[in-house]
């Protein structure tokens, strides 16, 4: 049996960088600070430009 | 004829509401999965949108008379009437007595201070039930009155546009 990969349940703080950016179930305006949004979304985010990762939880 | 709205939906978050860690603001809009994030708003009957814009002219002689150069606006609003039939907790207590949320049904009458706001999401089908029309705005809703006797008037529940730079609309079914 194949080892089934570990989730990652890690959470990060983001500030969105442009309006309607969608995380946590909420489209965001610019400038928005939220938390617990899952970091593997957080991160796809960051690499898209819409927001920047504040903290790593 | 296909252009014609016959039916309209009208749902409702409100400001303030906290829904997983995320505060329900001008800037942030909740989706409407799950659907508990909305309420539906009572049978619409009709809904009238209307934008009024304050505008000056810019005239000039041309000559021997002055005619219009450019029109300026200094200021729009939008303001979305609706017919509703049927009034809800929210309607009665909140819109038309001026109450704040009731709890448990129990409210104090006229001790609202700020006028009732959040995402309004106002979708329009035509007789073909497609969709003509979906609108996503942040805005302020009232209920001037209502005369209660042996009747069925709808009442009027008027929405006035608050910016968002998230309000969104979308047109659909319709030709360019």
């Amino acid at each position: 049996m194949p080892k089934k990969a570990e989730t990652d349940t890690r959470t990060a703080k983001i500030r969105t960088l442009r309006p309607k950016v969608k995380a946590k179930g909420f489209t965001l305006g610019a400038r928005q600070i939220v938390e617990g949004v899952p970091l593997a979304h957080a991160e796809y985010l960051r690499d898209q430009g819409d927001a920047e990762i504040l903290e790593v939880l | 004829m296909k252009d014609l709205i016959i039916g309209s939906h009208l749902l409702f978050a409100r400001a303030g509401t906290v829904i997983d860690g995320v505060t329900v603001g001008p800037e942030a809009k909740p989706d409407t999965t799950p659907t508990t994030n909305y309420i539906k708003l009572p049978t619409v009957q009709d809904w009238e949108p209307k934008t009024t814009r304050q505008i000056v002219k810019r005239r000039a002689p041309s000559p021997g008379k002055y005619r219009d150069r450019r029109s300026i606006t200094l200021s729009t609003s939008t303001d979305h009437a609706f017919s509703l039939q049927e009034w809800s907790e929210m309607t009665f207590a909140e819109l038309l007595l001026g109450g704040n949320k009731p709890v448990s049904g129990v409210f104090v009458p006229g001790e609202r201070e700020e006028l009732l706001t959040g995402w309004w999401i106002v979708q329009g089908y035509d007789q073909n039930d497609d969709l003509i029309v979906a609108l996503n705005i942040y805005g302020e809703a009232r209920i001037d009155g209502y005369k209660f006797g042996e009747r069925l008037d709808p009442y009027a529940l008027i929405i006035t546009q608050l910016y968002s730079s998230i309000a969104s609309g979308e047109i659909t079914n319709l030709p360019d």
